[in-house]
């Protein structure tokens, strides 16, 4: 399984969770609640799910709030692309 | 039944080609493909009676072989040929008049006078066939003539013509005439056959062929009684209801004829009425009543079809699921940074851990239960079918059914185990997740700690798309692929080939423009087109954040209510096509494809008006005679009104009955073309001959009576 490059971008305005999914990074917003940016990063995420699995690991020396909230969102994000990937197999929506 | 009274088996005159000579087995084989009943061995000045024998018995069971023989006669200073046939019961006796004849001269020089031929011959109950015309070597007409004087019975004189063409003149001008195949060559025979005359009474001996030269009435009833009739008292007529007409109705060809205005239409409604009464379904088919166009609903108004119908899925569930799907939600990472940055001081909350745990996903557990379940309860209900249905032993054997129930048993046990195991995990599951949620609330509610949000929302967000995709994507498959044209047989228009209604089927698939398709189901072309160019779009924006706008834009479609299934996008386009191209009929044709689709529908019983209205005497000859031919042999009842000499003299009817209008009055008068007479049912008018009357009443009757040459002569 392939493992995607997951890291925190800290500005002074906004917080990022950065994840390398395709030829552009995508940056979700940990501090604005904003449901539209989220669903823009799953339509990217589940389009590179077709292929093949993968799972995002953070890379983040920093051990303060922003780091703990993207150790947790992606523990569970890894264990729903999982299922998901099963289901795209079954389906036979794969690409390989 | 078809007869042959010119065969040759050997080649006798040097002259004779070697493929005459024919082995008995080989014979047998040919026969046995004809449809050949009677035939005559007539070698050249010869004669062959165990040839005669083995020949005979060989194809005893479908042919009569008759005994003859073909002589040179001189008379008159001119050389001729001379068909001598003899009762086959007197065979021997034809032998040794043959040998005296011959008198071991050499066939090819031999030749007889007429007179010779009479001495010898006449009291073996003969037949005599006289090349005639351009049957070359021919008698004149002052030798046959001089035959006619010399034998004791002239009307066992026929004249042989060449062909079914020379002997129909031959007859319209009088003479008894008959054709043989005067066969070169054997490997022909089967093909030449088909054109040899036609017996339409079935003759069963010498004798009854030559009382039918002698038109004995009592003979020909007696054939003709072989067929059922059925007698049927009419009173078919409005303006006299008095006047009763009695009909003998044969199961075979009834011809009903007369001058316009004598009430043969009313006589064939009269009939319905009658067979109806007595439980049959008959109608009276008139021609020019409908077009082809009509009768084929070409506009296809009422023409229905589902994709099922063609193996098509209806996707019934898929369209209902992309009207109303709505996006999932998803938890934004606002929820965590609430949660975490709340500093957790309860002691207690501290400690329970369990509002820690991820929880699992629900739904894989339960699509497992579900399966198992449903496999389970298959196989229960076999069980309980096996267990339900004893008779099955009757098919089965009970040793096997005990070894299926044991496996069976098996299963279960299996199946209830695995069932119960996936019951407890999917419980387990949604207990836990259950009790995650629980704990999280109440932990959130005493600490006023907002709960971790336990889902991404990415499974259930995913699920969505996923499904919207192969629902579009199931639809757009569909809707793209060909359906086989529907063709249905409407009938022969003789040479130029045969008439198919097609209807052509496809599915809106968003770029139809050709306006010859039309819908089938009661849609509007424009929320069909407007529906599947939606789908297509839905299926190309599965990962955009755009998805939902374009399933409101499916939704807004006009109408977008009357499109529930794929049945609902299909579209039709009905024409006919000859040889694979598109056609219309002229009504001349839809007239003939109308008699033909009536004449090859199976009933027993055919009421058919005037059916050469609007058609041409060739496709009356080559289709529409042969097919009526076809019904009396297979015993129907048909019964045609007509002013067509095609039909009422070339399709040989038992039956004739003609209808008279004399002073002002009506008669009705019944016979045949075999007795050749019309006999009033009333005995109020003196008989008529068939074959005058035929001519003067129905149109064509002079060149119709010229193809009777097919018959054994008239």
């Amino acid at each position: 399984m392939e493992t995607k490059k997951a890291s925190i971008k800290r500005e002074e305005s906004n917080t990022y969770l950065v994840l390398e999914v395709g030829e552009n990074p995508i940056k979700i917003t940990l501090t604005d609640d904003n449901p539209n940016n989220v669903k823009f990063a799953f339509n990217l995420i589940l389009k590179e799910l077709k292929k093949g699995l993968y799972e995002f690991e953070l890379e983040d020396e920093n051990l303060d709030l922003y780091n703990n909230i993207c150790i947790e969102y992606l523990n569970q994000l890894n264990a729903e692309m999982k299922v998901i990937y099963s289901e795209l197999a079954e389906y036979e929506l794969t690409e390989s | 039944m078809k007869i042959d009274i010119h065969v040759h088996t050997k080649k006798v005159k040097s002259g004779d080609a070697p493929t005459r000579n024919i082995e008995k087995e080989k014979f047998v084989e040919i026969l046995r493909d004809t449809d050949v009943n009677i035939l005559a061995i007539t070698n050249h000045n010869h004669f062959d009676s165990q040839q005669y024998e083995e020949f005979r018995d060989g194809v005893a069971s479908h042919c009569q072989i008759w005994p003859g023989i073909e002589l040179d006669v001189l008379e008159n200073e001119k050389r001729s040929h001379l068909i001598v046939i003899c009762n086959p019961k007197k065979y021997k006796e034809f032998e040794k008049a043959v040998a005296k004849t011959l008198n071991g001269e050499n066939p090819d020089s031999f030749s007889i006078s007429l007179k010779e031929i009479v001495d010898e011959f006449d009291a073996l109950d003969c037949i005599y066939i006289a090349h005639y015309f351009v049957k070359k070597p021919n008698l004149g007409d002052r030798e046959i003539d001089m035959l006619n004087n010399l034998v004791s019975n002239p009307k066992r004189i026929l004249k042989e013509a060449s062909n079914s063409i020379s002997a129909g003149i031959y007859i319209s001008h009088g003479h008894n005439s008959i054709y043989g195949s005067d066969i070169q060559n054997w490997e022909n025979y089967i093909e030449q056959s088909q054109n040899l005359p036609e017996l339409r009474l079935p003759v069963e001996s010498f004798e009854q062929f030559c009382l039918l030269l002698e038109k004995d009435e009592a003979t020909i009833n007696t054939i003709l009684d072989k067929k059922s009739k059925e007698t049927i008292e009419l009173f078919p007529f409005k303006s006299d209801p008095f006047e009763r007409v009695v009909l003998d109705i044969y199961s075979d060809i009834n011809i009903l004829f007369g001058s316009k205005g004598t009430g043969k239409t009313d006589i064939l409604e009269s009939l319905s009425k009658h067979y109806n009464s007595k439980g049959h379904k008959t109608a009276v088919y008139k021609s020019n009543e409908n077009h082809l166009n009509t009768v084929f609903d070409i506009k296809g108004n009422s023409f229905n079809c589902n994709a099922s119908d063609f193996g098509f899925d209806e996707c019934i569930d898929e369209i209902k699921f992309l009207k109303i799907v709505t996006e999932e939600k998803v938890t934004t990472l606002n929820k965590y940074a609430l949660h975490f940055s709340f500093q957790e001081t309860n002691k207690i909350s501290q400690k329970l851990k369990i509002k820690n745990i991820t929880q699992e996903d629900e739904v894989q557990s339960e699509k497992i239960l579900g399966e198992i379940s449903d496999i389970r309860n298959n196989f229960l209900s076999f069980n309980e079918y096996l267990k339900d249905n004893p008779e099955i032993t009757k098919y089965i054997d009970v040793e096997l059914i005990i070894e299926l129930g044991l496996i069976l048993e098996k299963i279960l046990i299996q199946l209830k185990n695995g069932t119960e195991q996936s019951f407890i995990d999917n419980k387990s599951i949604k207990l836990l997740n259950s009790i995650i949620f629980c704990f999280s609330n109440e932990i959130a509610k005493k600490t006023n700690q907002p709960p971790k949000p336990t889902k991404t929302g990415f499974l259930e967000y995913s699920r969505n798309r996923i499904k919207i995709e192969r629902a579009s994507k199931k639809i757009v498959k569909i809707i793209n692929q060909p359906i086989n044209p529907i063709e249905e047989y409407a009938g022969s228009l003789g040479e130029k080939g045969e008439l198919v209604c097609k209807t052509n089927l496809l599915f809106h698939n968003g770029s139809i423009s050709n306006g010859d398709y039309s819908p089938v189901k009661n849609v509007f072309k424009t929320p069909q087109k407007d529906f599947a160019n939606a789908i297509v779009s839905i299926s190309k924006h599965i990962h955009s954040n755009e998805l939902f706008s374009k399933i409101t834009d499916l939704n807004e479609i006009e109408n977008i209510g009357t499109i529930n299934s794929i049945s609902d996008l299909l579209l039709k386009y009905r024409h006919f096509t000859l040889n694979s191209t598109i056609y219309s009929p002229s009504n001349g044709e839809s007239s003939m494809i109308l008699l033909h689709k009536e004449l090859v529908e199976e009933k027993d019983i055919y009421l058919i008006d005037e059916p050469e209205k609007s058609l041409g005497n060739d496709y009356i000859n080559d289709v529409i005679v042969p097919l009526i031919k076809e019904k009396s042999l297979l015993s129907k009842k048909v019964i045609i009104a007509t002013h067509d000499a095609n039909i009422a003299v070339r399709t040989l009817p038992y039956n004739s009955i003609y209808r008279l209008h004399d002073k002002g009055k009506h008669f009705t008068l019944t016979g045949n073309p075999f007795s050749n007479s019309l006999n009033c049912i009333n005995g109020s008018r003196p008989s008529l001959d068939w074959k005058e009357i035929s001519m003067k009443t129905l149109e064509g009757g002079k060149e119709a009576f010229g193809e009777r040459g097919k018959i054994y002569g008239n």
